[in-house]
């Protein structure tokens, strides 16, 4: 790119003395052809001097052609200025195509869920040129929402490919790092290793349960998002240094939980830092004061546009401007919350298992003797989850739902572990004695000798085990 | 859950109380070793207060019994409860353990 600059600059350069020497040449050929016509007439009324033929032909030879060389020289100077336009242009296109491929990378499609009625996303990215190095994101997986939103230091074309590499990294890093202050560290590592241009990313990221509302999140020195719940406040964040800057840095990772109908605004510098044409800033009281009670997110986004683009009136956009609203709507009627539950890969949790039950037991009237089987088969289920789904020291879930009908009910035990079939595992012998007998393998015994049915499938990169009882 | 160890004579005797779920083998198992440094006697499992058990509570069970089995001890498994002896019924476990007392006499009014 710096050597493309040099030469149009040199071009720039000549052309403007090929310019100046025009002028210069006009001027002379102006007067040259001019003085010979003046003579021409001048000698031709009063014809006496006898050098006056050969002085007033070699004037009009001499301005002929310096007229002459004067239109070879424009049309030179023409074709150079031809070419520079034709560079200008072809970077425009470049970047016109850059400015494509750069908007491609981020979610464009609002609301992006439609199918969805717990999540409601809208959000807008404004380059302050072609092409900017705010970016965010945000994808759906095993019921959890994953998003995040970064400012890249700097504008323009180096900005945003620090920022195309970023939203690589997020999409690549959180595909397999399930904690955000996990996906931050993985992200900074790499980013800090290759830093030569000492760019740093202002980041943020979060990961919202849709089922339970629990959400964790990591900062890495970007603005503090605003939760919108019944009042408006700056979410409490640890700054952390941004990415790219502290090879090894450890970033602290938070957790809140959201509500029913509460909602997040995200947003760059480009919101609290818009200037109008007075050098004032928009500010953050101005940014708190122009959330209403509104919770539509696109209703959000579309108030919060209007607020900064009357503040800033007709000054120019001096910063990337972007805005990531996500109103959490969990729908879970109380009823069904009661049936549900979900829990760590962590056996301390296991005596959740017994409430469960208990609930169930009460509203379907189960004797004692049943209810403590159904906990026993559930309980043997779920250790063998968390025993085997997921490897010793990573972090998941287990979802537990009861399907209570009729004459039946069904526990559904899924996970997003690594697959695993506890029905594909063989009997074990219970004739044999003492010595022969085996440790393991008494769990999935119990759970087919409880249930009537038991069926396991491996679907969406979970494992659903679902156990069936006649009542 | 608890578990309580008393010595008598030459036998021990170990007094199960509560729920023996997944965490609670994790909690009982230092005092299940110590009992298997006992595997060589008669070891009591008193389960008159015990009121539900999993297979990682089994699981526990069958170690003590293998290592006195080694060792020539005897366990004998006392006053269970209907809803624990089903379990013990299901995974064939009451042909591994000496049972005996009357489980129906031991349960309290309120089951």
């Amino acid at each position: 790119m710096g050597q493309k600059e040099d030469n149009l600059f040199n071009k720039a350069r000549r052309s403007l003395q090929v310019r100046l020497s025009l002028v210069l040449l006009i001027v002379v050929a102006i007067v040259f052809t001019g003085v010979g016509l003046m003579q021409y007439f001048y000698f031709m009324k009063e014809a006496s001097h006898p050098l006056a033929a050969p002085v007033f032909i070699g004037l009009l030879i001499i301005g002929l052609v310096l007229v002459v060389q004067l239109m070879i020289r424009s049309t030179r100077n023409m074709k150079q200025l031809g070419a520079i336009i034709a560079v200008k242009e072809r970077m425009e296109n470049e970047l016109e195509i850059a400015r494509g491929i750069q908007m491609s990378m981020i979610p464009k499609i609002f609301p992006p869920y439609p199918e969805r009625s717990d999540i409601d996303i809208y959000a807008s990215i404004m380059p302050a040129k072609e092409v900017g190095g705010d970016l965010f994101d945000f994808f759906i997986q095993d019921e959890k929402i994953y998003f995040c939103i970064g400012d890249v230091s700097g504008k323009g074309v180096p900005a945003s490919l620090v920022m195309a590499v970023t939203r690589s990294l997020f999409r690549t890093v959180a595909a397999h790092e399930k904690s955000p202050g996990r996906i931050v560290t993985a992200m900074n590592k790499s980013m800090s290793d290759m830093n030569e241009s000492n760019m740093f990313v202002t980041f943020f990221c979060g990961v919202l349960h849709l089922k339970t509302g629990h959400m964790r999140y990591c900062n890495a020195g970007h603005n503090a998002p605003v939760l919108l719940n019944t009042t408006k406040s700056l979410l409490p964040v640890v700054s952390n240094v941004p990415l790219g800057i502290v090879p090894g840095a450890t970033f602290s990772e938070q957790e809140t939980d959201l509500r029913y109908d509460d909602a997040l605004f995200l947003y760059t510098d480009g919101i609290t830092e818009a200037e109008n044409s007075a050098q004032e800033m928009f500010g953050e009281k101005r940014m708190l004061g122009a959330l209403s009670g509104l919770k539509g997110s696109k209703a959000h986004l579309e108030e919060m546009q209007q607020a900064v683009s009357s503040f800033v009136g007709d000054a120019p956009q001096s910063d990337d401007i972007t805005m990531l609203f996500i109103h959490y709507v969990n729908d879970v009627k109380p009823d069904e919350a009661e049936r549900h539950l979900l829990i760590h890969n962590d056996i301390q949790q296991i005596p959740q298992l017994a409430g469960l039950v208990e609930t169930i037991a009460q509203e379907k009237k189960l004797d004692h003797s049943l209810s403590l089987s159904l906990n026993l088969a559930l309980e043997e289920a779920v250790t063998n989850v968390i025993m085997y789904a997921y490897p010793e020291g990573t972090d998941g879930l287990v979802d537990i739902e009861a399907i209570i009908r009729e004459d039946s009910l069904s526990l559904v035990v899924s996970d997003s572990g690594q697959p695993f079939d506890p029905t594909a595992e063989p009997d074990t012998d219970i004739t044999l004695g003492v010595e022969e007998r085996k440790i393991g393998g008494l769990g999935i015994y119990l759970v087919r000798s409880i249930m009537d049915s038991v069926s396991y499938e491996r679907t969406d990169g979970k494992n659903i085990l679902t156990m069936t009882k006649k009542l | 859950m608890e578990i309580n160890i008393t010595t008598q004579g030459t036998g021990t005797i170990a007094q199960l109380i509560g729920r023996l779920d997944t965490p609670a083998a994790l909690e009982v198992a230092p005092a299940f070793e110590s009992l298997k440094e006992k595997a060589d006697s008669t070891i009591i499992l008193d389960c008159s207060q015990l009121s539900y058990i999993s297979s990682s509570g089994l699981r526990i069970f069958l170690t003590l019994r293998k290592e006195a089995a080694g060792k020539g001890g005897k366990v004998i498994i006392r006053n269970l409860s209907p809803d624990v002896r089903s379990v013990f019924m299901m995974t064939g476990f009451l042909n591994l353990f000496q049972i005996c007392g009357n489980a129906l006499q031991e349960i309290s009014p309120d089951r």
